[in-house]
């Protein structure tokens, strides 16, 4: 995991129309209509909708997102979540009451 | 500490609103408002018009600034920008350039 340092929090009431990018951790509880691109772990949170492709190093999902999400570790997308988009990860994890739509890719071998 | 925290790794381009605190370490290009205080400490990189209640600079800012209460302006802290406000302070080893409006 990340240096847990470095952790930005969006709080409720912050709404970004942009792009967000960088190192660290990222929590986010508000609204974001653009793209995220961060090399830590993310949560997002319940009542955080993102609209828009999403890459981190690991999402924890319990609010909405509508957009490709992309990780080098686990995404987990907790009951109550939704998920729209597709979904390139090595580890993917639904719980019971998640509501998804998704095209799936997770990158595996078959061995005998 | 404050609802939203842009650390010191992380960089937002784009629009920025809020109704609570905002700390900024990181870099933020654009515009940010916020009905409550904004800080920029020290490392942030600012290059935006920033409206708030109340702003605190120990950082970098390149932008208009307009605040409803009051601009504080640290050692250290670096701003080039006009400033609208009703109260300003400027600490010894702080660096402006820009224009005052206290709206007298």
């Amino acid at each position: 995991m990340s240096d847990s340092n470095e952790v930005s929090i969006l709080g409720p009431s912050t709404r970004v129309t942009g792009r967000i990018t960088g190192k660290g951790g990222l929590r986010i509880e508000g609204k974001v209509e653009g793209s995220v691109e961060i090399t830590g772990p993310a949560v997002v949170a319940d009542g955080a909708t993102i609209d828009g492709d999403f890459s981190a190093e690991s999402l924890d999902l319990g609010g909405v997102v509508t957009g490709n999400v992309t990780t080098t570790g686990a995404v987990v997308v907790r009951g109550g979540a939704r998920l729209r988009g597709e979904v390139k990860s090595a580890q993917v994890a639904f719980e019971p009451g998640a509501r998804v739509s998704v095209r799936l890719n997770t990158p595996f071998e078959i061995e005998f | 500490m404050a609802a939203t925290v842009i650390g010191e790794g992380l960089t937002i381009e784009g629009e920025i609103t809020s109704e609570d605190e905002v700390a900024i370490l990181g870099t933020v290009r654009g515009a940010l408002s916020s009905t409550d205080i904004v800080q920029i400490l020290p490392g942030a990189v600012v290059q935006a018009d920033v409206t708030a209640a109340g702003l605190s600079v120990a950082g970098q800012i390149t932008g208009n600034v307009t605040a409803s209460d009051r601009v504080d302006l640290q050692a250290g802290g670096r701003l080039i920008g006009d400033v609208r406000a009703a109260r300003l302070t400027i600490a010894d080893g702080a660096s402006f350039k820009g224009n005052v409006d206290m709206d007298v």
